[in-house]
């Protein structure tokens, strides 16, 4: 048995190097662009999947093996393709296992259904409104979204309440729903900017199987993405301490919570893969958007149900918005497909790439242990 | 291929010439620096500086005040500050400042091809594009440091394109608050003339990738100092700062800089403000 496992190993680390050397000889890699329906070879700066240090064989997280203070773990030369990603960010075995610190995340990975309201006055009077956290019954709220797509909200309004865990009267930490932001983008400044101001549940608009990894890309720590450190904000420290999670920049990526907007027929077209990434935890049909842009060029209630398809198939949630609430009110529903025991034992995505360098697959069953990254 | 190459370098001199005439402004008068930050790097001296992260102009003012501070680094990437918030901050009197020069970090945040610049070289540059309105907003409300974070030869190239004004970039000529914020007093009343002298540009590497292409970078014509960014560095790599791997890669930017004869930055992240540090 221990050989078996030994012989996969080794099988899989031969077919790294294939793959690695296959890669670097594609003609993609001489400089093709990436094509619309996303790139199937490894690509962002770090995850490449390697874990064992050049030339001795020790595996880099494992400490028994590696000591990070005093041991050198790539000795070939520095070369993104081939720099095998540090133990800094790990979890430890307490953390692995430790409570969520985003209940929408907790929510989520319990398949149950999360509920969230809108903001949107420019100056950001509206949040106390809809802040208050609610578990269940006809007014549940468990998380805001600001929207950033059809407001003038920005960040200096958004850090102003995001930044706080007090800043609405009677509110505590524990009784303010999850911050959630619509973007209006995919670029680094947005992304950035959401994240650092201390949002946690993510709506970003993609049209492509390619959209989509890019708003995975800037949203995540490194390995997985590529958010960039120096504004954390400290509003979940105490939270984190009390239910002894990993750090905030360790245990972030397991929290963060990203949904993909679907609101153009390239976007419908593109639902099965947008939703087979492992950095999208599930897609929001927005269903007056789409109707609208499908108008007179593709059949609206085909798109519609491509996209519930595309969610259902993959284990992912779908999300909804009652625009004629007031506020709107936003609701995501897990997939049916998964059975309850399935939910109950299902692992939460590692946030890493695969072996092929794409975000790992959707929905994982127990067996694996659960990282930071 | 030269001859056009020569034409296309005169006809671009022409027309800033010329457009600087219809303006009202005289061309580079070579030699005139008055960005104390560039007098310092052209006399080898260190230069340091104070990050700005809220657009309270009498915090601002407080930090300008800060003696040994060579210039302010308002930080775009990881505050909240939107550019209107940070023009108003730049152009508040602040009559005791000692850091009279604005700096800005600023995001790369390209949109295209965000997967083929880390893990290999894109033979095209116009793959990996900068968006215009980070620098253009920086540099137009008063920013004569410009920080950036790239990853390869391209991008610092593109930076440069973006961060001076032709011939040696492209920055586009219009108003501005800069003359404001650096009157005549500063510049003798020639901003335009003399900004591609007294802009400094810092490439930051904060990546493996940019790690790797850190020499190229340092080479580039442009660009004064690497700044090694060194919580970006650990976050990206995977290692604390100090372990073995942490340190080939410092060590590699170090030597990067020293190679082409670049100033070497590094930020104290536990003061308050953070401090940057730039010498040779």
């Amino acid at each position: 048995m221990h050989s078996r496992t030994k012989l996969a190993k080794t099988r899989l680390a031969a077919a790294a190097v294939v793959t690695v050397a296959a890669l670097a000889a594609s003609p993609w890699v001489l400089g093709q662009s990436c094509p619309a329906t996303g790139c199937a070879i490894p690509g962002i700066t770090v995850p490449n999947g390697l874990t064992i240090c050049s030339g001795t064989g020790t595996n880099v997280h494992d400490s028994t093996q590696f000591h990070k203070g005093n041991q050198l773990c790539n000795n070939q030369p520095i070369e993104p393709a081939s720099w095998v990603y540090g133990p800094e960010h790990d979890l430890t075995p307490a953390q692995q296992v430790a409570p969520f610190w985003n209940v929408v995340t907790t929510k989520m990975a319990a398949g149950l259904p999360v509920i969230g309201r809108r903001w949107s006055a420019p100056d950001g009077s509206d949040y106390c409104s809809v802040a208050p956290y609610v578990d269940s019954g006809p007014n549940a709220n468990h998380f805001t979204w600001a929207d950033q797509r059809h407001a003038a909200l920005d960040n200096s309004s958004l850090w102003t309440y995001w930044r706080s865990n007090t800043i609405c009267p009677g509110l505590t930490f524990d009784t303010t729903a999850a911050k959630g932001a619509l973007g209006s983008s995919l670029d680094e400044r947005e992304a950035q900017h959401d994240a650092d101001g201390g949002g946690i549940v993510f709506f970003r608009p993609v049209n492509s199987v390619k959209d989509a990894q890019e708003a995975v890309f800037w949203s995540f720590w490194p390995p997985f993405g590529h958010r960039s450190q120096g504004g954390a904000p400290s509003n979940y420290d105490t939270k984190i301490s009390q239910i002894g999670a990993g750090a905030y920049r360790d245990s972030y990526n397991m929290n963060a919570v990203m949904i993909a907007q679907i609101a153009t027929v390239a976007g419908a077209q593109a639902a099965d893969g947008i939703a087979a990434l492992d950095g999208i935890d599930g897609l929001y049909l927005d269903e007056q958007d789409l109707a609208f842009q499908a108008a007179g060029v593709a059949n609206y209630a085909q798109l519609a149900s491509g996209v519930q398809a595309a969610a259902q198939a993959h284990g992912k949630y779908l999300c909804r918005v009652n625009r004629t609430a007031n506020p709107n009110v936003m609701t995501c529903l897990p997939s049916t497909l998964l059975s309850a025991a399935d939910m109950a034992k299902r692992e939460w995505p590692l946030r890493r790439l695969d072996g092929n360098g794409m975000p790992m697959g959707s929905t994982r069953i127990a067996g694996l242990p659960r990282r930071s990254n | 291929m030269k001859r056009s190459k020569m034409e296309g370098m005169t006809r671009t001199i022409v027309a800033v010439v010329l457009a600087a005439a219809t303006i009202g402004i005289s061309p580079s008068v070579p030699g005139q620096v008055w960005n104390p930050v560039k007098q310092k790097i052209l006399a080898g001296s260190p230069i340091v500086a104070k990050r700005v992260d809220s657009s309270d102009p009498a915090a601002y003012c407080n930090i300008a005040t800060t003696p040994g501070t060579d210039f302010t680094w308002t930080d775009m990437v990881h505050s909240g500050l939107e550019f209107s918030y940070v023009w108003s901050m730049w152009a508040s009197p602040c009559a005791t400042a000692v850091a009279r020069m604005r700096g800005a970090e600023i995001f790369y945040t390209k949109r295209v091809n965000f997967i083929t610049k880390a893990y290999f070289r894109a033979p095209d540059p116009s793959a990996n594009e900068l968006v215009l309105k980070e620098m253009q907003h920086a540099t137009d409300g008063g920013a004569m440091v410009i920080m950036i974070q790239v990853e390869n030869l391209a991008q610092a190239q593109q930076v440069v394109q973006r961060a001076y004004y032709p011939p040696i970039g492209a920055r586009d000529l219009g108003p501005g608050q800069y003359d404001t914020v650096y009157p005549a007093s500063v510049t003798g009343g020639n901003y335009v003339g003399t900004y591609n002298d007294n802009v400094v540009v810092i490439a930051g590497i904060s990546t493996v990738a940019g790690v790797s292409q850190a020499k190229a970078i340092a080479a580039a014509p442009g660009i004064h100092a690497l700044y090694l960014d060194r919580t970006n560095l650990e976050s990206d790599s995977g290692y604390p700062q100090g372990s073995s791997d942490y340190n080939k890669l410092a060590q590699f930017v170090q030597l990067s800089a020293l190679a082409s004869h670049k100033y070497l930055c590094t930020a104290d992240r536990t003061t308050t403000p953070n401090t940057l540090t730039c010498s040779k």
